[in-house]
């Protein structure tokens, strides 16, 4: 707990911020947080007290939205927390580039080719399934100016 | 090989097992201890292993083997009981005895084995003669306590502590061999024939040591405490009848301890023993000299606890009882006055004063001396003030063992019918000294000095301890009870005390204001103390004021009234209004502590220290604040509010002005204190010290307290308090207010709209309560940029705050209410689900959306009319297809994506669980007709279609999401089994496939919903005619090999037997022909030509006097046979 007070984040490129703050009281399991500067969502919470009567602080777990690696940390229940914004959106995959990109189609029609086949048995499925013709749609997530691809799902004929 | 070499080659075989099974881990591989484990299971498994074990027993000098030999003696010999001739068996049984009288040295645990098997035999003859051969060994054993040296004295007691474990258990003896009529009708035939005789001639045995007057030698004391044991046993032994259900009988065996062992329950016959003062007088002389002893006492101390609560036949002759309990309390007093009661004594010594007071009805005690009752009186208060310390002691020092705590739980009970009965049998002076010493040692143990006596506050403070209010709630409702007996004391002292607490809170204030004060260590503790005090007195008073209700309108306790009607001769009401509205405090003025009602000071102080609290947040010293106190303050408001604000004057045969004149119905000063309390609320939940999710608790309880009530909520929705609320949660930065208050409000919201009689009135404070969130709601969906800026992040966050609101006001829902809110809410419903479709990527809005559901479910559904029904049911339609479609064939990265699942599913099938008591639970008047058809069970088996595919078996494996998946597919099944079974066969083959793996896998309750969702299943199609035509039928058949097969091979938990009773007899009227070639079959794969007969036996008498024909009466028949059936079979199957 020693850096929460000196805790500041970098706003985004574009000027927007990229957090938000909250009293820390109000924060939520499953809602997210950041935790040592990395977008996290709150997996554990609870609260301490200095002693019978002393006041609440609150001890946050978190994972990593990203890497999914474990941060903690402790912090005055009055005290403010920085919230990431965090997104997601769904794209349709067009194409995947011989050199492992993503050719993703937003829902109006943009493209985009930055993002890489992520890593793992998803991406393994998500390269047979293309090259068995299926198709797929990706959820991108997105927070602190970082994006990856989080999930897919193979589209099916209900879908809009 | 002869017998002799293959027994020689087994000892070695299973020595050098031994060794291997005793080496130290770092010595032995985990393969090597597993082969060797492997060596003594499949010896275990021998046939026929006599000879072998006895070769054994007698060359083997290991322990560990000698041990396990008695084992599988012990296993052999109930399974192949009819198959030994007698003059085996009665030779066998001479050596075991041989055996243990011959080697001193043999270790203990073998020992007790060996002993084992011997009772085992014994009672197994028992069963066959009647107990003649148990009664010829007794005599024997009798001879050798009385006349045999002290180890064959010791050998004599441990012989009969074996017989009598053997015979005091029957629902789970180790002794599967025999079916549970036998058990119970062996141990009948013991406890008649021989079990006074035993306690008789154990009794006469301490009578001769207690003879023996010098220093008791180490052998000496071995055998008394045998012989303890063995009183002890029978004086605990379960005298259970007939007439009790099995299960029953399994609780009762299963208590040892001196506290919950079912009292005595003696014949006649007992009687010339137990009335003979004699044998009273023996036990607590026996208790004086054992009493140093840990080891020994509580054996003894059991004896005692049991004999203060003698009932049954014994007592024919009233006099005679009462005879024999004065001369028991006579020596329990001597006893208690004399000697200063231990820590481990005292849990028993107070449950010898909660029998003797529960076992007499009062008029009996008028009957004993006076003198006597007023001893046994003041020894248990003087009893209760030093548990009372001890419990107190123990809290400070942190105690693992809290044994005063427990005895003073314990000993607190009985003080409810002495004092209910004060005035008849208990003299009242003496109760309310006795009242007066108690409450005051309490109080004294918790508030430090001058006044009290504790130190130090949790040093060690544990953020997972219990609060004091959960975690001595018991102790607190009694302390209640005195605190209303003597309020003329009570009351006046606790306003007194937290005055003077008060008072040096000031004095800090003082100081920290001006600014020459140094912050220590010492100064926090300072104020810690005040506010451990006040905190204290608090939960105390607020036990004195109020009583628990649980669940019933809570009321001025009667005590109160009367002691407020009494003082209400001096009280001067004008004054008392004055300074409750002005929170004022007795010592600031003077002349206000006559003429102020009691219970108002206290009230008073309250509103004080709220007012107290609020100044100093104003000030930014909101560090002199203890959350915890500002909880029990709020805790403390509620519970008065619930009982004394604008009470029912109907409810009361008497009633007290001043009471009346401050907190009545259709007064002004009622009016002031309720809107008071909402300014209260308002504060708190904008207070820095309220974001402990429990203090959010405590304050939205307050407020529910106050709109519970139709006259309540009547004031509350025209006081100011209330629309302050409603202004905070509109103005307030949605981020700023936490869920469970947005929730909180709304539900207080909706549950005050009760309280409008006139439909315009109702309408118009809809209109200015939900209607704006709802507009804006539409705004936000309808814009034409919605599905350009859905994903931006205020957006979400107004979504998100919407949903709670909805939640909150669903959940307030009433019977009056429903209509209209459903009305309002239900046209977002199709909104709320489509957006399941735009935001399926943020698992929190799809979960408030799924919790709305939710609510509607819970609170609304059984009120709504069918055209309602029809429409909520199409909108679940929706969203459970909405939630299908993003989630089916979806593959997450997520590190918390197994964790999402689970809460979706979780929450769903709370949903389904929900909308499916629809069908039990209709409080509609409506008798219309739906016009699409849909009922409750259709959304049910609609919404079950979707979760089964993400009902993984990893998720299964989540122990709440397992047991909340099986409990609704077994409700569905028995609920709508038309719609599951042959409605949607494709959702059933589903679920079966669930069902089959739930059967082995995941324990036996879940077993057990197993088997019960077969049955339900078994008996639906059983009664459709042409069943053979529904393709279920034939999907359900390979069930019943299934079960079979698990039953024949034990891998169904005893446990979960009783159910799969019930599922067998069911498909086996489904299916008949295949049930006898099922087990056919079964009786054909087995190679032994015994154990071939064996099982044909079993089964023809498993089916034997059983119609299947589904009735009630044949079930419950057929359950017995397959009782004796899994005993009868497990006896023979499973052996080499």
């Amino acid at each position: 707990m020693a850096d929460i007070e000196d805790t500041h984040f970098d706003t985004g490129d574009s000027g927007a911020s990229t957090t938000y703050p909250m009293q820390c009281s109000a924060l939520r399991k499953n809602g997210f947080v950041m935790l040592k500067a990395r977008p996290c969502k709150i997996v554990d919470m609870s609260t301490s007290k200095t002693g019978k009567h002393g006041h609440a602080k609150v001890h946050l777990v978190g994972l990593d939205i990203f890497s999914g690696k474990k941060y903690e940390d402790i912090c005055p229940s009055t005290h403010n927390m920085d919230v990431p914004f965090v997104k997601r959106e769904d794209y349709q995959l067009t194409d995947i580039s011989d050199d492992g990109y993503l050719c993703l189609m937003s829902d109006n029609g943009d493209l985009r080719e930055d993002l890489k086949i992520p890593e793992g048995d998803i991406g393994v499925q998500l390269k047979n399934e293309y090259d068995n013709g299926k198709e797929l749609l990706c959820t991108v997530l997105k927070s602190c100016g970082e994006e990856c691809v989080i999930a897919i799902k193979t589209n099916t004929a209900l879908d809009k | 090989m002869t017998e002799m070499e293959q027994a020689q080659q087994i000892l070695l075989e299973l020595e050098a097992a031994g060794s291997v099974m005793l080496a130290s881990p770092s010595l032995v591989t985990n393969e090597q201890r597993n082969a060797a484990e492997t060596v003594f299971m499949n010896f275990r498994k021998t046939n026929m292993p006599y000879s072998i074990c006895r070769y054994i027993l007698d060359c083997s000098k290991v322990d560990f083997v000698l041990f396990e030999t008695a084992g599988t003696l012990r296993d052999a010999l109930i399974r192949d009981w009819l198959l030994l001739s007698q003059d085996q068996k009665n030779e066998l049984r001479q050596y075991l005895f041989q055996f243990i009288m011959r080697d001193g040295n043999i270790a203990a645990f073998v020992r007790e084995r060996i002993l084992q098997v011997i009772a085992i035999m014994i009672k197994r003859g028992s069963v066959e003669d009647g107990g003649q051969e148990r009664s010829n060994i007794l005599d024997e054993v009798e001879k050798l306590i009385f006349n045999g040296d002290l180890r064959k004295q010791i050998l004599g007691c441990s012989i009969v502590l074996a017989l009598m474990q053997e015979y005091s258990t029957t629902v789970k003896s180790t002794d599967v061999g025999l079916t549970w009529e036998s058990h119970y009708s062996a141990k009948k035939e013991f406890e008649a024939r021989d079990l006074r005789r035993i306690f008789i001639f154990s009794t006469h045995a301490l009578n001769e040591i207690q003879k023996l007057s010098h220093q008791l030698s180490p052998d000496v004391l071995t055998v008394l405490k045998h012989l303890l044991n063995i009183c002890e046993s029978v004086l605990v032994w379960g005298f259970i009848s007939k007439t009790m259900p099995k299960y029953l009988i399994g609780m009762f065996e299963g208590i040892y301890n001196s506290e919950n062992s079912p009292t005595l329950k003696l014949g006649s016959d007992w009687k010339e023993i137990i009335t003979n003062p004699s044998t009273i007088d023996l036990y607590f002389h026996i208790y004086w000299i054992v009493r140093d002893n840990p080891q020994f006492s509580h054996h003894c101390l059991n004896c005692l606890v049991q004999l203060s609560s003698i009932n049954g036949n014994i007592w024919t002759d009233i006099s005679e009882r009462m005879n024999y309990m004065k001369n028991y309390l006579e020596n329990f007093i001597k006893l208690v006055s004399t000697v200063k009661i231990l820590d481990r004594e005292s849990i028993g010594i107070s449950t010898i004063i909660k029998r003797i007071i529960n076992g007499y009805n009062p008029s009996g005690f008028s009957q004993f001396p006076s003198d006597l009752v007023k001893q046994f009186l003041e020894n248990t208060t003087l009893l209760t003030c030093q548990f009372a310390e001890g419990a107190a002691s123990e809290e400070k020092l942190c105690q693992d063992d809290q044994m005063f705590f427990e005895a003073f739980n314990n000993i607190l009970r009985p003080w409810v019918s002495i004092i209910a009965n004060s005035n008849q049998s208990f003299p009242e002076e003496l109760c309310k000294n006795a009242s007066i010493q108690i409450f005051n040692t309490y109080l004294k143990c918790h508030i430090s000095p001058p006044y009290g006596t504790k130190t130090s506050i949790d040093v060690e403070f544990n953020e997972n301890e219990e609060e004091d209010r959960i975690a001595n709630k018991e102790q607190l409702q009694y302390i209640g009870i005195f605190g209303r007996l003597i309020p003329e004391h009570t009351l006046p002292l606790l306003v007194n005390l937290i005055e003077g607490e008060i008072k040096n809170m000031r004095t800090i204030i003082e100081h920290v204001h001006s600014g020459n004060c140094q912050w220590s260590e010492s100064f926090q503790q300072k104020i810690n103390t005040i506010h451990e005090n006040i905190h204290w007195m608090f939960l105390i008073a607020g036990h004195i004021l109020t009583v628990d209700s649980e669940g019933e309108p809570s009321m001025i306790p009667s005590e109160i009234m009367h002691h407020s009607i009494k003082q209400s001769k001096k009280v001067n009401i004008d004054m008392t209004l004055k300074f409750l509205n002005n929170q004022m405090l007795v010592m600031d003025i003077p002349g206000s502590e006559e003429s102020v009602d009691d219970v108002i000071k206290l009230v008073s102080i309250a509103f004080h220290l709220c007012e107290l609290e609020k100044k100093l947040i104003e000030a930014k010293m909101e560090s002199l604040c203890s959350p915890l106190l500002s909880g029990t303050i709020v805790w403390f408001l509620r519970e008065f509010s619930q009982a004394y604000l604008m009470p029912n004057e109907t409810y009361y045969n008497e009633l007290s002005m001043p009471l009346l004149q401050a907190f009545g119905q259709h007064t002004e000063a009622a009016n002031w204190v309720l809107n008071y309390l909402l300014n209260k609320v308002e504060h708190n939940i904008r207070s820095p010290l309220y974001v402990d999710v429990s203090l959010i608790e405590d304050t939205i309880g307050l407020l529910m307290s106050l709109v519970d009530m139709r006259h309540k909520a009547e004031i509350v929705i025209n006081c100011e308090g209330f629309w302050k609320l409603f202004q905070l949660q509109d103005h307030i930065r949605k981020d700023q207010l936490v869920p469970e208050v947005k929730e909180g409000l709304f539900k207080a919201f909706s549950l005050a709209a009760d309280a409008f009689i006139g439909k315009d009135k109702q309408n118009e404070y809809w209109l200015r309560v939900i209607t704006p969130t709802i507009d804006k709601f539409r705004k936000i969906i309808t814009d034409d940029n919605f599905r350009k800026v859905y994903n931006d992040d205020e957006v979400r966050l107004e979504i998100m705050d919407i949903l709670h609101k909805c939640i909150g006001l669903a959940s307030g829902a009433v019977i009056n209410t429903t209509s209209t809110i459903f009305s309002i809410l239900h046209p977002t419903l199709n909104d709320f689900s489509a957006l399941i479709g735009l935001y399926h990527n943020y698992q929190n809005i799809v979960h408030l959306i799924i919790l709305l559901f939710v609510e509607f479910s819970k609170k609304m559904l059984c009120f709504l009319r069918m055209e309602e029904s029809d429409r909520f049911y199409m909108s679940c339609y929706q969203m459970v297809d909405m939630y299908a479609r993003y989630n089916i064939n979806r593959v997450s990265l997520d590190s918390d994506a197994e964790d999402q699942c689970y809460q979706d599913l979780f929450i769903f099938l709370e949903l389904l669980t929900h909308i499916m008591s629809k069908e039990v639970l209709d409080l509609s008047s409506d008798v219309g007709k739906s016009i699409t058809g849909k009922t409750a069970g259709d959304v049910c088996v609609y919404g079950l279609q979707v979760i089964l595919p993400l009902m993984t078996i990893d998720l299964l494996k989540l122990p709440g999401l397992c047991s909340q998946y099986y409990k609704f597919t077994g409700y569905m099944c028995e609920m709508v089994p038309l719609k599951l079974c042959i409605e949607s066969v494709e959702i059933f083959k589903g679920v079966l496939t669930t069902i089959e793996l739930g059967l082995t896998m995941f324990g036996h309750e879940i077993t057990s919903l197993c088997t019960d969702f077969l049955q339900s299943a078994a008996s639906f199609l059983y009664r459709q005619e042409n069943c053979i035509m529904h393709e279920a039928y034939h999907l359900l058949k390979p069930f019943l090999k299934f079960l079979m097969e698990l039953i024949l091979s034990c891998q169904i938990s005893s446990d979960a037997l009783s159910s799969t009773g019930h599922a067998l007899y069911t498909l086996i009227c489904c299916y008949p022909e295949e049930f006898q070639q099922i087990s056919m079959q079964l009786i054909n794969n087995q190679t032994d030509v015994q154990i071939i007969d064996r099982l044909r036996n079993a089964f023809t008498l498993l089916t034997t006097n059983i119609d299947f024909n589904g009735q009630h009466l044949m079930k419950c028949r057929f359950k017995n046979n397959f009782d004796s059936f899994t005993t009868n079979i497990r006896g023979f199957l499973f052996v080499k």
